[in-house]
Order: structure tokens, then sequence, then C-alpha cells
């Protein structure tokens, strides 16, 4: 695997992990979530989303049940385990070591 | 409205999945569509061009539903690191159940109380007892292993010694032959000092080198 591709897989599981951390939340909202939280900045389309929701639910780091929406439809809700929620402080000190290392490299916050 | 379900299940194609798990994935995708598509329609975008930006969700059938097979054949890192560990533990008890029986037939009864069967015999077993203390550290390490495990799956051997002298205990009282100079203090002592203990301290400090972390730092893409 490459390092581009290793990246964007890390700073998925990061995005995802953060927002169910406020609360459980379907694929749709998930996506919403995070592009308003990133303001636009990062945004996962159906592609990118599913394959890692549907890996994070393999390592039992998020589970997945079928909810009834106010609007009537079943949609799958993902919500973070304790596994999961123990990875989210390791995964937050490591890339602010790695923002920090690159920081340092490129002087990126200088720029 | 478009048939969502239709539409994912057409595109997708077989995931190679179970039937269940299958219809579960594309009714989820389905729903994802139906919430773009409608979304777009609240924003007031025509039903056209909602449509567009609907299916510009994916542009690749064939590498959604290859990173979707991927997903489901990936195993749970965790498990994957049990296994190995498992492995390991069984590999390195092999290994001191072979090095021991050579040594037994090898080793003819009388040379045992040899004057010099310390230096012959036991002090060799011992050393290679070290290697396979270390072999066991360094494997666990490399298959990230914390210090506990590594020690752990460095001395693991012991495990064998400890079963084997516990048996002679149990035969000693309760086999056809009973022993009852097996149930001394002084040869329980001795027995298990030789046969348990130095052995495990010997696996012990094989494992010494390969307890402690490396310092080199990681970046996120190594995840």
């Amino acid at each position: 695997m490459g390092v581009t591709s290793s990246i964007k897989r890390g700073s998925a599981e990061l995005a995802i992990l953060s927002v169910l951390v406020e609360e459980p939340l379907h694929g749709y909202e998930i996506s919403k979530r995070i592009e308003e939280h990133t303001g636009g900045v990062l945004r996962f389309n159906l592609a990118s989303l599913y394959p890692m929701l549907y890996r994070l639910e393999k390592r039992g780091w998020v589970k997945a049940s079928w909810q009834t929406t106010s609007s009537g439809r079943r949609r799958r809700c993902y919500s973070l385990t304790a596994a999961g929620r123990k990875q989210l402080p390791p995964l937050r000190d490591e890339w602010r070591l790695f923002f920090r290392a690159l920081d340092r490299l490129a002087g990126v916050s200088r720029a | 409205m478009p048939d969502w379900e239709n539409i994912v299940r057409e595109r997708l194609g077989a995931l190679g999945v179970s039937p269940e798990r299958e219809e579960e994935v594309v009714a989820e995708l389905a729903g994802h569509f139906e919430d773009t598509y409608e979304g777009c329609l609240e924003r007031s975008a025509t039903p056209e061009s909602a449509l567009a930006f609907a299916f510009s969700e994916v542009t690749h059938w064939a590498r959604l539903r290859k990173e979707i097979r991927r997903a489901a054949r990936e195993e749970d890192p965790m498990s994957v690191h049990t296994k190995n560990l498992v492995l390991l533990g069984m590999t390195m008890l092999i290994s001191a159940a072979i090095l021991l029986l050579a040594l037994l037939r090898q080793v003819p009864p009388v040379a045992w109380v040899h004057p010099k069967a310390p230096m012959l015999f036991f002090i060799p077993w011992l050393l290679s007892y070290c290697v396979l203390g270390a072999l066991g550290a360094y494997w666990s390490r490399r298959e990230g292993g914390n210090t506990a495990t590594r020690f752990l799956s460095g001395v693991f051997p012991v495990a064998m010694h400890l079963a084997i002298f516990l048996c002679v205990i149990v035969a000693a009282v309760t086999g056809a032959s009973r022993n009852p100079e097996h149930l001394l203090p002084s040869f329980l002592v001795r027995a298990g000092l030789s046969f348990v203990v130095v052995p495990g301290i010997a696996l012990a400090i094989g494992t010494l080198p390969f307890l402690r972390n490396h310092t080199r730092e990681s970046s996120p893409a190594g995840t």
C-alpha cells in the first residue's frame, strides 16, 4: 500500500471515529457531519465511506444496527464500541505527532 | 423516485459475501443514494441534476465492489495477532520438546552421572534455551507483542517443563510404579530447580535483549 492511500485511510478512520463519538449516525449523516465540521474541506462520498465503515465494523471499532428514522426509513446506524473509543486517543496523538513533524520539516504553519 | 435498490444491485454485481449480507449492503447503499438525491432536491436542485449528483457518489462501481470485498475479507487485526502469538508459543514449545527429547535420546543414562555431565550436557542445553528464549521474544516483538507478551513468548516452553514435573509427582503418588522418593521435599526442590526454575531462567535471560521497545517514531502513514 502506498503512503498516500495509507494517509487517506488513517485520516478517514480518525474522521469517522471523531464524529461517531458524538452520537450514533448512519452513513449519509456521517459524510454530512464530516463535511460540515471541516467546512467542506473533507468530503466522503459513498465509494470512500462504506468500505471504510465495513473495515471499522470488522475490526470491532464500530457496530451497526438497523433503525427507523423520523421519516420512517430504515437506515443502518453506526455507533462507537468501547474498542473504537479506546482507539481514538492514540489515533489523535499519532496525527498530532505527524502534523508536528511535518510542520518542523516543511514549516506548514508558517507558510 | 428511482428504484435505488435495483440500481445498486445491478451496478454493484455479486459481492461474494452471504446473500443476507449482500442484501444488507445493497439496502444500505440504496439508502445513501436516496438521502443524497433528496438532499439535493431539498436544496432546490432539479430532479435531473439531483440524479446526476447522486450518481457522482460512485464513479467506479468495479472498484467499489473490490473495496467492499476486500473489507469483508479483512481479518480482525486482534485475531491475527492472537493467532500469531499462539502459533509462536506452540513453535517454541515444540522446539523445546525436540531439544529435550534429542538430549534424552543421544545421551546414555550412564553419562548423566559422569562428573563432567553439567559441562557436557546441562550447560549447552541451557545455552540452547537462552537462544530459544531470544527467538521467542524476537518473534513476538516482530508481531507487535508488548513487553509482557514478548517475555511470555520467550519463557513459554517452561510450561512444558512444569507439566512434566507435575506429571512425575502425580505418577509418584498414583502411578503403577509409585516412587515415594519422588515425594521427598529434597527431591522436589532439586528436581524443581534443575528442571523448571533453571531452564526458565535461561529462557528469561534469552528474552532480555528483546524486551526493550524500538524508539523509532512512526507516522500515520504506517497505520
